[in-house]
């Protein structure tokens, strides 16, 4: 392998690297750069500092704080399955410039996002929490072999130019829609930058258990102990006060819609329709097989699904996306 | 990618060039060796810090507020103490002035008698002003009560960063992760959004014809504030706290919902039922013709109903201080 000496742009070290590489992470200060251009990028790992154990604590201390969970939970759930999965995010920092023009007037708007999008597919469950995932308010630390090795460590799948893509298409929707909000004028976007910052590797706990011979799902995020998603079961008793309540709201709808039918007999219509609406959280909770509860907001991302009709959208619209070298 | 080079040299202290311990959250490294305070990121933001107050301060403050909470008082011997943590989120704080104009419209119904009229009202304004904006310097960050801290921060004065004594800040402290070119596109945007939606309120808009702004950075910088994150128990369940280390404010916490307040939401559930069956016979009745009126109401009270029925059978009461 014949190397080269490259300069690192940010703490001027000298650092050894192959002749054929194209980005580069300086051994002492982490600068990761793209050798032709100088390009910044970052490569950083949220560490795992929340063990299976204590991330199991946590999910069922969240999961007892909870509405009708059987008292015997505490003793008789039984960890499964715990496994730490290690998800790479492409990350962006995008702005996209929208302008307006309304009799004789311009104005032009700014729109500034930071954007990750899920790297891979695990082909498991997680997937689909994995891409609403707002990263914990935890320090990051410089690419790691050791706790990849820890890991079930997933490479990115996506090429970065499609993730590129789906930013692009985002950030001239955003700016679009940001145009809307501001305008009743012709609109467009004028110019769109979207700059690829590199990958972070992300920590979460796929956890299974079982409770009384059927299993549930836990996910748990390992860098800051945040319960993503949980599912447990609910206890006879709880089913049935609220399926009691239920009915008490409904058997007072229609009562007082009796009542009120003697006013007009409309009455008895809305009794029943706003009994039946009032009601209805405590009837499907009650009769839902698994209750769920998470303790993380999802960040407003987009799909990869939703990305692709974006994308058709904007080729409607005509806006031609820059091919990306 | 390829694999980061290694090789036996490492970041160095300016003073003893021992090895220093660098990772991508270092501001200041202090040396193991000789007790150098080495600064990293400062050439790129202006950096100020809010000091927090001790670890003993904020847990008497969190027993304090158990103590004197009407609710949490009754259970005060049940309560355990779990996880205190405590870092440093890098928070950035612009001024901006922002000057435009905008053309706006509302929509007015007036009722006279039977008859129902809507008009669009057009008004229009300029503005020439300055903001003071803060946001959390860290990309897709959510953390409990980081927003209520966030805001907080725009009204304390922060020091100097040399201010402190690095070898005892015994937090975790975390680095900005924006560059200061995003810094000034993220406080314009921001700027642009906020005077659009504080226009919109205050004159009760239904929405823009036009808008126009043009936002000046006049400066920015990054401050370090102390968050405070507390969990503890109840009854086995787990709770949140989060407390700002500056004032010991409670910034967000999360309590178990009693039975007794559980009975009390559904009570207000069936006064919603009630409500929402006898407005719309009631506004039929009525000489003045106004079922519009009639129906909003239903559908209000069918709103409450269903907020009081989700509560009734949550699991925590949130509570957040702005």
């Amino acid at each position: 392998m014949s190397l080269r000496q490259l300069t690192c742009i940010n703490c001027n070290a000298t650092i050894t690297a192959p002749q054929a590489a194209s980005i580069v992470v300086c051994p002492y200060c982490g600068h990761t750069f793209e050798v032709s251009t100088g390009k910044k990028w970052e490569y950083f790992m949220f560490p795992a500092y929340v063990d299976s154990a204590s991330a199991w604590r946590k999910a069922i201390q969240f999961i007892l704080r909870r509405y009708g969970v059987p008292e015997d939970f505490n003793t008789e759930a039984n960890l499964s399955r715990a496994e730490l999965y290690n998800i790479p995010y492409h990350v962006f920092s995008c702005k996209a410039y929208s302008s307006c023009s309304y009799h004789g007037n311009q104005a032009s708007y700014l729109e500034v996002r930071n954007m990750s999008i899920l790297a891979t597919r695990t082909g498991t469950w997680l997937d689909g929490f994995a891409e609403t995932l707002s990263f914990s308010v935890r320090g990051r630390s410089f690419f790691n072999p050791s706790q990849a090795q820890k890991s079930r460590f997933y490479l990115p799948t996506l090429d970065y130019r499609q993730a590129y893509n789906m930013a692009y298409h985002f950030i001239v929707n955003q700016a679009m829609s940001e145009a809307r909000k501001s305008c009743s004028g012709s609109k467009g976007v004028d110019k769109a930058e979207v700059n690829y910052l590199g990958l972070v590797h992300y920590p979460l706990w796929l956890m299974e258990y079982t409770y009384k011979g059927k299993t549930y799902k836990v996910l748990m995020d390992a860098s800051g102990g945040r319960v993503i998603f949980v599912e447990y079961p609910l206890s006879t008793k709880s089913r049935t006060t609220m399926l009691t309540a239920a009915a008490i709201m409904i058997i007072v709808g229609l009562v007082s819609g009796l009542l009120a039918s003697f006013i007009s007999p409309i009455g008895i219509l809305s009794g029943l329709l706003s009994a039946i609406i009032v009601s209805s959280p405590l009837l499907t909770k009650a009769l839902s097989l698994k209750d769920k509860g998470s303790e993380t907001p999802a960040q407003h991302r987009l799909s990869s699904e939703a990305w692709s009709a974006i994308g058709a959208l904007t080729s409607i619209t005509g806006f031609r996306l820059p091919v990306l070298e | 990618m390829t694999e980061p080079i290694i090789t036996e040299k490492v970041f160095k202290c300016s003073n003893c060039n021992g090895p220093l311990n660098y990772t991508p959250e270092t501001i200041a490294c202090v040396c193991e060796y000789c007790g150098t305070v080495n600064w990293f990121s400062t050439e790129k933001f202006k950096i100020f810090i809010i000091p927090t107050r001790t670890r003993d301060e904020v847990i008497n403050a969190f027993w304090n507020r158990m103590k004197e909470d009407p609710n949490m008082s009754k259970v005060y011997g049940d309560i355990e103490l779990v996880e205190v943590q405590g870092s440093y989120v890098p928070i950035l704080l612009g001024d901006v002035s922002v000057k435009g104009t905008w053309v706006g419209f509302r929509r007015e119904t007036e009722y006279s008698g039977k008859r129902v009229t809507t008009r669009i009202v057009t008004e229009r304004g300029f503005f020439n002003t300055s903001l003071r904006l803060a946001v959390e310097a860290r990309r897709e960050a959510a953390e409990y009560g980081l927003q209520e801290l966030t805001s907080q921060t725009k009204t304390i004065v922060a020091q100097p960063l040399e201010s402190v004594d690095w070898k005892r800040i015994g937090l975790q402290v975390l680095n900005a992760e924006v560059s200061p070119e995003e810094a000034v596109d993220e406080l314009k945007d921001m700027a642009e959004d906020q005077m659009r939606d504080s226009i919109r309120s205050s004159k009760r808009l239904d929405g823009f014809y036009y808008y126009s702004c043009t936002p000046n950075v006049d400066s920015f910088w990054i401050v370090l504030a102390p968050l405070w994150s507390i969990v503890y128990k109840y009854k086995g369940g787990m709770y949140r706290a989060s407390i700002s280390g500056y004032n010991l404010q409670f910034l967000r916490v999360s309590e178990p919902v009693f039975l007794s307040q559980r009975a009390l939401y559904v009570i207000g559930a069936v006064l919603a039922i009630l409500a929402g069956t006898f407005i719309l016979p009631l506004t039929l009745l009525s000489k003045e013709d106004v079922p519009s009126i009639g129906f909003f109401i239903f559908i209000l009270s069918c709103i409450a109903g269903i907020f009081l029925t989700r509560k009734s059978v949550s699991d925590v009461r949130e509570e957040k201080w702005k």
